[in-house]
């Protein structure tokens, strides 16, 4: 049922992108596992229609917000205003239900602070009272990884409440060409009509549940996990929440592929989008060119795969 | 299906005997417990060592009688065929599995409630063999609220019919009452034993036109060594439980399931606790309590040589302590049980230890089917990928970080020809490892592929060898 349900919407988001089946497919399992997805890429590859085109495909809420140093956490989270003799509260951008934070990276800590409580709780605190937002809530946040000045870099606290991080990379030659003979004419963006709604995703992120995790696998999960702890090159290993992400989207990826139970296969391939931006590399190795990446593929390659023992 | 237990348990309350109902209290809780082992005729353990000693007058001095041995060995010998049938024809996937356990039953007691209870019976097996097959089609069950009501108000409707037409159980049989017994269909023995100075009904119309004289203590000590006689079966019940459960700790293989050798080990031990729980039961109410349902009894009740002698012996003892010495006695053969169940246990770790290294032929049938059917199947499919594993050893091993695409990948790389088989193998074995779901063709298909294998590394092997 999630498999049909993925093609459906898969298919009809392909109609605007071109070449981006893999980072679809993450950021569906990020949607089903009730996840946020940080996307981190050069200018122009498609990150804001890539969000625009899943939201509207899903049919769910779509708002975005251009961070800049500027921006105030209330022009986030809303405002309590003085009208006809009382206070009234004006929602901010954040009361949607996917969230498009452009250039997260530009505003200031106490701005990027503020989307904190919105997407660890699902709700928004505004001057001392409290407000749930609308399930299912998604968060795409894009920032530019080469163009650092003037920017904010995320704070671990913040980093660790993304479920995913991606990079859509570029298309290739083929692929671009297909982009450019798609869009000769009107962005196909304007015409997407939905092919889900919003009770429809809760259904899918409650039918997660059926999905079958092996204890073996479970405990794999946390050995790659722990190992990102004791790697020599590592000065902050991944968080426990780390581990529950990481099972979370490996459920999530099993049931996108059809599947009732979770391979190693899934939770490989979610250990590097889902541990990767955990994991803060010593200043020395990453001078030396070394990174998070580095430390995930050597734990992927250390840590034995739960099968047959031959003893 | 979880709802209507307690109806049913109700329901087999009234049907049985009130001198049966501890014992039947006893025989649902070990159900309850032993059905979320393994094994959907696992229910059949207590309900087979009931019948075993149906209509038998069990009391210590009738032990050396030698017709109440036999027929005890006859029908245990007798039951365990028909309980092995009923294994095979459920291994088979047969809706008529339990009907084989259940003629056993009604050849001994041929009357309304082993009838009742064997429908009862199958049409729970048959619910089971159903949902279990459609489970695995990938059905969801809920139980529907208006269908449990509908279920609730026909019980009540029945309920309140009997009460209306003045139906009652069966007569109670207790202490203090003055009861005429059934005539006896067969009398071993001249000189029956003074069963009625106890003051209870005893077996197969062993006080024959005899009127029973009320017990001598006073009725309410009377009643209370029956309760705690109940209270001390029930511990040594729950001590068969913890010996049981801890043999399934020692014994159980990680990461793999049970094997026929275990099961069929598990199953013996099942039918040893059964008989000895209710022997013992029956040792603490030998007094006549249990067996006193025998009217109906199709086989000869027999009769201890001494009956009288012991009878009287028993009038002195107070029943106080009757039980607290079975008790003991009982504990210390428990002990000696233990002690034979675990020597039988390492037997069968050294034979599986013996035989770690070769690829377990697993036996075909003998088993029972639904969830169990998956477990032997995926066995058959985990073998077979094992056995795969250990041709590619020498060659190509599995890195251990590898996962079995990954694996498989490799090898199509390094041994294209045996790539469709590796991967259709690999295809059979993951849902089976990690999803733990397999049938009978898969496994089949497993196996098949490995084959395939085996004959392609054979042929590689020979064409390497020519010159």
């Amino acid at each position: 049922m999630i498999e049909a349900w993925y093609a459906r919407v898969a298919q009809n988001v392909e109609r605007v992108m071109v070449g981006q089946e893999e980072p679809l497919r993450l950021m569906m399992a990020g949607v089903l596992a009730g996840g946020h997805v940080l996307l981190e890429d050069v200018p122009g590859t498609g990150k804001t229609t890539l969000a625009r085109a899943l939201a509207t495909s899903l049919g769910l809420g779509f708002k975005r917000v251009q961070f800049t140093p500027d921006l105030l956490p209330s022009d986030l989270t809303g405002v309590n205003v003085w009208r006809d003799g009382d206070f009234r509260f004006v929602p901010g951008p954040v009361f949607t239900q996917v969230l498009l934070a452009d250039e997260i990276n530009r505003a200031t800590p106490k701005t990027q602070a503020a989307l904190l409580e919105a997407m660890a709780e699902g709700q928004v605190t505004v001057d001392g009272e409290t407000r749930p937002l609308r399930p299912p809530f998604f968060v795409v946040a894009t920032q530019n990884p080469i163009e650092m000045d003037g920017t904010f870099p995320l704070p671990e606290a913040q980093l660790d409440r993304f479920l995913l991080r991606l990079r859509l990379g570029y298309p290739d030659a083929d692929e671009e060409v297909r982009m450019l003979e798609r869009l000769r004419g009107r962005h196909p963006i304007e015409a997407i009509e939905p092919v889900s709604d919003a009770s429809e995703v809760r259904e899918m992120q409650h039918r997660l549940a059926e999905v079958r995790l092996e204890e073996e696998l479970a405990r794999y999960v946390v050995l790659l996990v722990r190992a990102t702890r004791t790697d020599p090159d590592v000065s902050l290993g991944a968080s426990p929440r780390a581990a529950l992400a990481l099972q979370r989207t490996a459920l999530a990826l099993a049931a996108l592929a059809g599947r009732e139970y979770v391979l190693p296969d899934d939770i490989k391939q979610a250990a590097l989008p889902v541990l990767e931006h955990r994991i803060i590399v010593r200043p020395e190795v990453r001078i030396e060119g070394g990174g998070a990446a580095t430390v995930v593929a050597r734990a992927l390659a250390e840590v034995a795969v739960p099968t047959e023992e031959l003893g | 299906m979880k709802a209507l237990l307690p109806v049913a348990a109700v329901v087999f309350l009234i049907a049985l005997p009130p001198a049966l109902w501890p014992g039947a209290f006893a025989y649902l809780l070990l159900w309850v417990l032993l059905r979320r082992w393994r094994g959907e005729l696992a229910w059949g353990a207590p309900l087979f060592a009931l019948y075993l000693f149906w209509g038998l007058r069990l009391e210590p001095a009738s032990f050396p009688d030698l017709v109440a041995r036999f027929a005890v060995a006859g029908r245990l010998a007798s039951g365990l065929l028909s309980w092995s049938f009923a294994a095979s024809l459920a291994a088979n996937g047969s809706r008529w599995a339990p009907l084989p356990l259940f003629l056993w039953a009604f050849a001994l007691r041929p009357d309304a409630v082993v009838l009742g209870l064997g429908l009862v019976a199958w049409v729970y097996w048959n619910l089971v063999r159903s949902s279990q097959r459609a489970l695995e089609r990938g059905v969801r069950f809920q139980i529907s609220p208006r269908a449990l009501l509908a279920t609730s108000l026909i019980l009540l409707f029945i309920a309140g019919a009997l009460v209306a037409s003045g139906w009652r159980p069966a007569p109670p049989g207790r202490a203090g009452a003055e009861v005429v017994s059934a005539p006896a269909p067969v009398s071993q023995v001249a000189n029956p034993p003074g069963a009625g100075e106890g003051g209870h009904v005893t077996g197969a119309g062993a006080n024959a036109g005899k009127k029973v004289r009320p017990a001598r203590l006073p009725p309410w000590v009377n009643a209370l060594s029956d309760y705690a006689t109940v209270l001390s079966a029930i511990v040594a019940l729950l001590l068969i439980m913890v010996l049981t459960r801890l043999l399934w700790l020692i014994f159980k293989v990680p990461g793999q399931r049970a094997g026929n050798a275990y099961r069929a080990l598990l199953l013996g031990i099942l039918v040893l606790s059964g008989a000895f729980f209710w022997v013992l039961w029956y040792q603490l109410l030998f007094r006549g309590e249990g067996t006193g349902g025998g009217d109906a009894a199709a086989f000869p009740a027999t009769q201890a040589t001494g009956g009288a002698g012991a009878s009287a012996l028993h009038d002195t003892v107070p029943r106080v302590l009757d039980w607290a010495g079975w008790t003991v006695g009982g504990s210390l053969v428990l002990g000696v049980l233990f002690l034979l169940v675990v020597l039988v246990g390492l037997g069968y770790l050294l034979w599986r230890l013996s035989h770690a290294g070769a690829v377990a032929p697993l036996a075909q049938g003998g088993e029972v089917r639904t969830d169990r059917r998956s477990a032997h199947h995926a066995g058959r499919v985990r073998a077979a990928y094992r056995a795969f594993l250990l041709l590619m050893r020498g060659e190509l091993p599995k890195r251990t970080s590898e996962t079995p695409q990954e694996y498989a990948a490799r090898i199509a790389l390094r041994r294209p020809r045996l790539a469709v088989a590796v991967r259709e193998l690999t295809g059979l074995y993951e849902p089976v490892r990690y999803g733990g779901l397999a049938d009978d063709a898969e496994a089949a298909r497993a196996e098949a592929s490995l084959r395939h294998i085996q004959a392609e590394i054979e042929k590689s092997g020979e064409e390497e060898e020519q010159p």
